[in-house]
């Protein structure tokens, strides 16, 4: 795929100016970002809003002037060596396989052999939509670990050091950018794909963030705290409780009847259903239509399953997947334990990609004896029934074009490339790719947490730079069709990048511009079926 | 003399020691979590466009078929024609590429010359004085793949180094130590040309060498210019497995145990056995919600303090 260059290498933010303790953030520039096709060549982007005073004061932010971690500062001089001391004794720990077993072989191999031979850095979105600002090219932040570790935790890094080029003494301040930079890489892994030795920088920049979590205890509110911390105590990273979770399905299924005639009662607890269907939370509160849909189609096919109201049953997401282990694992046992005293025959993941890659191959190496229990994916599932003819279908009623994005956790992680498209193939006549496409797919740049991270200026940094490579393989898969009297539809099939999509069309005003909205693959299906008289997809800004 | 012999020798004891330490090492670790990317090479039927057994319908019923061409082919694209390079970084490839060609044939030539020794001394070839065919294809292919190995490694050699300490891109990530593995491979291949220069165009002394080596006859080596471009390669041999050049080893697990590592846990196999091995592994971490000091196992299914049901 063809990209504007700005400028070769931005000169600001060097590595050596990095392990400085007074380095100057790196500034984003509107002017340097990637250029839009039509109709955003006079598009304005707003300058990424400043943090507070107060907050300038109080919080790390020397990387760029944001703070995803929200990392206090410490008070003293005393308090930084104490931090500089405990994030050594977690390096040190991220390569003893007792606390890091986890990832240790794939990690030491990425840590070991990268060559810097950049071929990584023209596969990241964000290093290129930034305008190439060096603190986000894909080494960097794994060439400053590489380097902190030769000279504190290598034999003879004291001697050797300038010959590693690590001639430079540790302090809390790099230690904070650091954190901050791991929080700036949406682990798509589009870096490790391309690079020839198999060196894994997002990788790398996740272990940065496990170690800060596990052993500094410094992770995002919206992952730590208000996510897998409030999953665990009720259920549900947004904080539903089971009671509230079976007041919103009845909301839902009467929606479901004022709204499109169709009466369905969504079988809850049904000890001994063929199926768990577990959604993300996000699903029934922003999008509720997914969840109706994903019954209706259900339903019409015949299919025994059931939802489940237990803690642990109806929320899908396991933000641990992004930043720590210990978190990762008890959330997916949850999940676990609920199919299992469900009895069901395979526990089925609705439209979220993290969840995909969490219940399916991460946690594959998690569950022994009676904890194996088959997951599938809808896309799967859904192939089956839309193919068997259990169910009625007039493609003509999905008279639109539309796209695909690849949720980066379904597809390049996991595989998950063909069932999502057959369907469309078959459901959408003016179904269109995105280029690159499926397993060479960009990320919708809210991955690995950050389609949830609302506070301060981060959806400022979001919408103008992480999410602006999928923005123009949006406009450029539909540039035929760009005016905004054709109306025109993105599959996201994910719930973290429906969230994405969401706020970063309004922040471009894509529907009012382009007629262009977002939704789920179950939408489609259902707005093509026969028996579904009213349209199921609303033309509206979401 | 006979040190310069029994440098070698040990040289070549100490490579082989390091190297043995280095694949153990990343042989011998833990299970890891799932990490696969896609395309999977060995995915029959799914690998050219990246899908998984996952897009079938209950997916752990059906057999998993391998395929093992498909995944050789990947891998002979990727260690000759150094593919991803030329696919992503078409401009380094321009040097990368001749400079890896040029190593694998100097390879190739102590190989030819390592064969050749042996062949003689099981009186199957003459050697340094060919009359017959197969001695004459051995004698003279081992000069060419060594004369392709020297220049190709040259040009390749000073490309990288230019645009390593040129390109800005490049030049602030590589320390001191980047450079000196690059200068160490062009001193050495200079000190291979100067060795095929000062024995008329033929590696006479080197092979003579080898065959030394293997007969363990230890005769004396008269030039200097070759002592001391036997212990250049000597050293370099020693020095080899300390660096990242390794990364031709490492490369086998980033692929195979990392990339393409997609065996599922269907229950009752070495895998699982591995995985609860790994889950009775003590927690060291220091964060309060951590609670550490007890098995990975009981970590992960008890509940933080903090949460309060």
């Amino acid at each position: 795929m063809k990209t504007r260059r700005v400028s070769p290498v931005s000169p600001a933010n060097s590595i050596r100016e990095f392990v400085e303790v007074d380095m100057p953030p790196a500034v984003m520039s509107p002017d340097d970002y990637l250029k839009l096709p039509h109709p955003y060549e006079d598009w304005v982007d707003q300058p990424i809003r400043e943090l507070t005073a107060d907050q300038k004061e109080r919080l790390e932010c020397s990387l760029d002037g944001l703070s995803a971690i929200g990392m206090i500062k410490p008070g003293t001089e005393q308090e930084k060596e104490e931090r500089v001391a405990r994030f050594l004794s977690g390096l040190g720990k991220l390569f003893t396989k007792e606390n890091n077993w986890t990832f240790l072989q794939p990690l030491l191999l990425s840590m070991e052999n990268c060559l810097k031979c950049q071929t990584c850095a023209e596969q990241c979105p964000i290093y290129i939509s930034s305008g190439r600002k060096e603190i986000y090219r894909p080494i960097f932040r794994g060439e400053i670990l590489r380097r902190i570790i030769n000279r504190y935790l290598k034999p003879g890094g004291k001697f050797f050091h300038v010959l590693s080029g690590s001639d430079f003494d540790l302090n809390w301040e790099t230690i904070a950018r650091l954190g901050e930079l791991a929080y700036r890489c949406t682990l798509c892994r589009r870096c490790a794909q391309a690079c020839p030795i198999g060196v894994d920088n997002a990788l790398i920049t996740r272990e940065i963030r496990v170690l800060f979590s596990e052993e500094l205890g410094l992770a995002p509110e919206e992952l730590h705290t208000s996510g897998s911390m409030k999953q665990l105590k009720t259920g549900s990273s947004t904080g539903t409780n089971p009671t509230a979770m079976l007041d919103i399905v009845e909301f839902i299924q009467e929606d479901m009847k004022d709204l499109y005639g169709i009466d369905i009662k969504m079988p809850i607890d049904k000890k001994g259903a063929d199926i768990l269907l577990l959604h993300n939370f996000g699903e029934y509160l922003s999008w509720p239509e997914n969840v109706m849909a994903f019954a209706i189609i259900f339903e019409k096919a015949g299919l025994n399953w059931t939802l489940s109201s237990e803690l642990g049953g109806y929320d899908s997401v396991n933000y641990g997947l992004f930043y720590d282990d210990v978190q990762y694992a008890r959330v997916a046992l949850e999940h676990i334990k609920v199919a299992k005293d469900l009895g069901v025959k395979k526990l089925v993941l609705g439209e979220c990609g993290h969840a995909h890659k969490s219940l399916m191959p991460i946690a594959d190496r998690l569950l022994v004896d009676d904890n194996i229990i088959p997951r599938e994916s809808a896309f799967s599932l859904l192939e089956q029934i839309v193919f068997s003819g259990r169910i009625k279908f007039d493609p003509g009623k999905n008279d639109f074009p539309v796209t695909l994005h690849d949720p980066c956790n379904i597809v390049r992680s996991m595989g998950i490339v063909e069932p999502q498209r057959r369907i469309l193939r078959k459901l959408c006549p003016h179904f269109v790719e995105m280029q690159p496409h499926g397993v060479r797919n960009f990320c919708c740049g809210g991955g690995s947490g950050f389609a949830i991270f609302q506070g301060k200026n981060f959806p400022d940094w979001r919408n103008a730079i992480s999410f602006r490579m999928k923005f123009k393989q949006v406009l450029d898969a539909f540039r035929d069709n760009i005016e905004p009297s054709t109306k025109k539809y993105v599959c996201a099939p994910c719930s973290n990048c429906k969230g994405t999509f969401r706020d970063g069309f309004n922040y471009y005003k894509a529907f009012e511009k382009c007629g262009i909205i977002y939704g789920g693959l179950v939408e489609l299906i259902v707005n093509a079926m026969v028996d579904v008289k009213q349209p199921f997809i609303k033309w509206e800004v979401k | 003399m006979t040190l310069l012999y029994l440098f070698a020798y040990l040289s070549i004891l100490i490579f082989l020691l390091l190297i043995g330490r280095k694949l153990i090492k990343y042989s011998s670790m833990p299970v890891h979590l799932r990490w696969e990317l896609y395309p999977v090479a060995h995915e029959a039927n799914k690998n050219e466009y990246g899908g998984s057994r996952y897009e079938e319908i209950n997916w752990w019923e059906k057999e998993s078929r391998k395929d093992h061409l498909a995944e050789l082919l990947v891998m002979l694209e990727e260690i000759f024609l150094l593919k991803g390079v030329y696919t992503n970084n078409r401009k380094l490839w321009y040097f990368s590429y001749p400079f890896h060609l040029g190593l694998y044939l100097i390879i190739a030539t102590a190989f030819l010359m390592l064969s050749a020794a042996v062949l003689n001394v099981c009186s199957v070839v003459s050697f340094v004085d060919p009359h017959r065919t197969l001695d004459a294809a051995l004698f003279y292919f081992t000069d060419v793949a060594g004369f392709a190995g020297i220049l190709l490694t040259f040009i390749g050699c000073s490309g990288l180094v230019v645009m390593r300490s040129t390109d800005s891109k490049y030049r602030q990530y590589n320390a001191p130590v980047d450079f000196i593995n690059l200068a160490f491979i062009m001193v050495l291949d200079l000190s291979i040309f100067l060795t095929l220069i000062l024995s008329n165009g033929s590696f006479v002394l080197s092979k003579e060498f080898i065959r030394n080596l293997v007969t363990f006859n230890f005769t004396p080596i008269r030039e200097p210019f070759f002592a001391v471009h036997i212990i250049l390669i000597s050293l370099f041999l020693i020095y080899f497995p300390l660096t990242r050049m390794t990364h031709l080893f490492a490369k086998y697990f980033t692929y195979h145990k990392v990339r393409w590592e997609d065996e599922p846990n269907l229950g009752g196999t070495n895998l699982e056995r591995r995985i609860k091995e790994a889950l009775n592994f003590g927690v060291g971490w220091s964060a309060p919600h951590i609670e550490s000091g007890k098995s990975w196992g009981e970590v992960a299914t008890k509940l933080p303090s903090e949460v309060k049901r």
